[in-house]
């Protein structure tokens, strides 16, 4: 189950970024699929990306002038969060990927949260809130309004945006100043502990995330605990990588369906399924 | 009573929530994605993939830390 997820987030990441043309030149896509955007946090100024970054979209929406409901971005997210909830976060994100694989990175002794958890998982939804709805809406940059998330956080928008068309582009390079160094710092920090603590950002900041568990309880979706059938030997919750209890396991918004919990249950209790299930029924 | 049934929130009440919950939960996600697919259409309607269009195809100087 492991390698078939590594195997799907690579796929996916090398799908959603091939446009390899920008890579080379330092420009970005500007065809017609950007009128769409990828499920996961993806920036639009990667120089790669084929669609457009759903976070990036909705504050775009959120930075026109005066107030109006971006009904495009709810539609999106009501969508894609009814289908997968955070399935998305677990398989199809780009950065849930970089963070997957600097977790492996077999130094330090790992842990899969930080301390002050409880408190700390509420972070997400204060930067849902803060910088990419309150600010997005009242922070402004001269005359204009500024995307907040993008501006002063998303690390997605450094290390795929950023980092490549500098590199390629010598123009943008010479503007680097202190905004960038800042959202530089903030990406190795977040880059670093990754390799100690089980996906930091996914857990702590992303507004992304936060969105999407909100559907975890109902999405179609689902990693079902079939409890009459549990022996509670606890090897799913030794598994999952944000320590989840079973009866959490799902519903629970910090859940990213990674699909650990149901590769060693030794009852065969925990499984994909996107209906309810009877105890006692064969899966595949 | 089994062994699985002295496990952590395996008391009756808590099972029947949990059953309730399930029913609750089991097609949430046809409301959910019917909403979405209207909401998208009215945003759709107002032209407000277009927007995202313009946003998206110029490099985001906030994005990349330069704006």
């Amino acid at each position: 189950m492991r390698r078939i997820r590594t195997i799907v987030q690579i796929i996916f990441t090398i799908f959603t970024n091939g446009y390899t043309y920008g890579y080379l030149h330092g420009k970005i896509y500007q065809g017609k699929l950007k009128y769409a955007c990828v499920p996961g946090l993806n920036c639009y100024s990667c120089p790669g990306a084929v669609a457009s970054c759903p976070l990036g979209a909705l504050q775009a929406l959120l930075n026109r002038r005066g107030f109006q409901v971006p009904f495009a971005m709810l539609g999106f997210f009501f969508v894609f969060g009814s289908i997968f909830g955070r399935f998305i976060c677990g398989w199809l994100c780009p950065f849930g990927l970089v963070q997957d694989l600097l977790h492996k990175i077999p130094v330090l002794r790992k842990r899969k949260r930080l301390p002050f958890h409880h408190i700390l998982k509420y972070g997400k939804y204060v930067v849902l809130v803060c910088l990419v709805g309150m600010g997005s809406l009242f922070l402004f940059g001269g005359f204009a309004k500024v995307p907040a998330f993008c501006k002063y956080l998303c690390p997605s928008g450094t290390l795929f945006g950023a980092l490549p068309l500098m590199a390629s582009n010598e123009a943008l390079r010479g503007q680097a100043g202190g905004l960038f160094f800042w959202k530089l710092g903030i990406l190795l920090i977040l880059l670093l502990l990754s390799v100690k603590v089980y996906r930091p950002f996914c857990q702590y900041l992303c507004p992304l995330g936060a969105i999407y568990g909100w559907f975890n309880r109902f999405s179609l979706v689902q990693v079902r605990w079939e409890r009459e059938r549990c022996t509670s030997c606890k090897a799913c919750q030794r598994a999952c990588p944000v320590d989840l209890a079973p009866e959490e396991i799902s519903r629970s918004p910090e859940c990213i369906r990674c699909g650990k919990c149901a590769a060693v249950c030794p009852e065969g209790c925990v499984h994909f399924s996107p209906f309810p299930l009877q105890s006692g029924r064969k899966h595949i | 009573m089994d062994k699985g049934r002295q496990g952590r929130g395996s008391g009756m009440h808590t099972e029947a929530v949990g059953r309730g919950r399930e029913k609750r939960g089991g097609h949430g996600w046809i409301f959910g994605l019917l909403a979405g697919a209207v909401f998208f259409g009215i945003g759709a309607a107002r032209g407000e993939l277009s927007a995202i269009w313009q946003k998206a195809v110029m490099i985001c100087m906030e994005c990349i830390g330069i704006g």
